[in-house]
């Protein structure tokens, strides 16, 4: 989901503790750009399905595949 | 006396030309490395590979700055490697930043990436792997060790 608007973009798996994978309930995308040209998309696993300007990070996992649908 | 007015000749002609190619081509511009400006011609000229060897740290640190502003902070050791497609060689596709225990992340080499579809949906498996390449038989994760960012190069 986009950073601050709960909008469901795709999907992500996720990969860590299974006390902290069942805390996940969202990946939040934060997108930003290394100087000007490199995009870079960051994810931020989270425990809200609707994060707001500040992300509290679920420590210690990591996301292992993404989908789309396709339009 | 022939050959002395030939040599004026030619000694005016030479200082023509070199005033008119002076005119004609500029002088080339002195800049400092912008990396902005000048990193779609790197990955053009020296591969995806090679960009992500000599400014991995760079980004890597930039991507931690930016996840410590949202007060997202990633616990643990992180490192910026390339995307390989499995079974496609060792040519680098894209880079992303993996995180992890510091001793597993410290093994990662490289990102295998294998693509899924199901009609409409589209997937992407990321494994952070121990190799540069990504042969079908010899594709194998890290374990504890999952992907924090995703950086897209221009192509």
């Amino acid at each position: 989901m986009s950073l601050g608007e709960g909008k469901q973009l795709g999907m992500a798996r996720v990969k860590g503790p299974k006390s902290r994978v069942d805390m996940v309930q969202a990946v939040a995308a934060l997108e930003t750009h290394y100087e000007k040209t490199l995009e870079i998309e960051l994810y931020v696993p989270v425990s809200t399905k609707v994060p707001g300007q500040t992300l509290q990070r679920i420590q210690g996992v990591g996301v292992v595949g993404l989908a789309k649908y396709r339009f | 006396m022939l050959s002395g007015k030939a040599s004026i000749i030619g000694v005016a002609t030479l200082v023509v030309w070199a005033f008119v190619l002076g005119l004609g081509v500029p002088p080339a511009q002195v800049s400092a490395l912008d990396l902005g400006g000048a990193v779609g011609d790197l990955v053009k000229i020296f591969g995806i590979g090679w960009v992500v060897t000599r400014f991995g740290p760079d980004i890597d640190k930039f991507i931690n700055t930016t996840l410590s502003q949202h007060d997202a902070a990633i616990e643990g050791a992180t490192k910026v490697v390339p995307v390989v497609r499995v079974g496609k060689g060792g040519t680098a596709v894209g880079a992303v930043q993996v995180m992890g225990p510091p001793t597993q992340v410290a093994k990662v080499q490289a990102c295998a990436e294998v693509e899924l579809g199901i009609g409409r949906l589209r997937g992407v498996a990321l494994i952070p792997i121990t190799a540069s390449k990504a042969e079908t038989d010899t594709v194998k994760g890290v374990g504890g060790v999952g992907v924090s960012a995703n950086i897209k190069f221009p192509i």
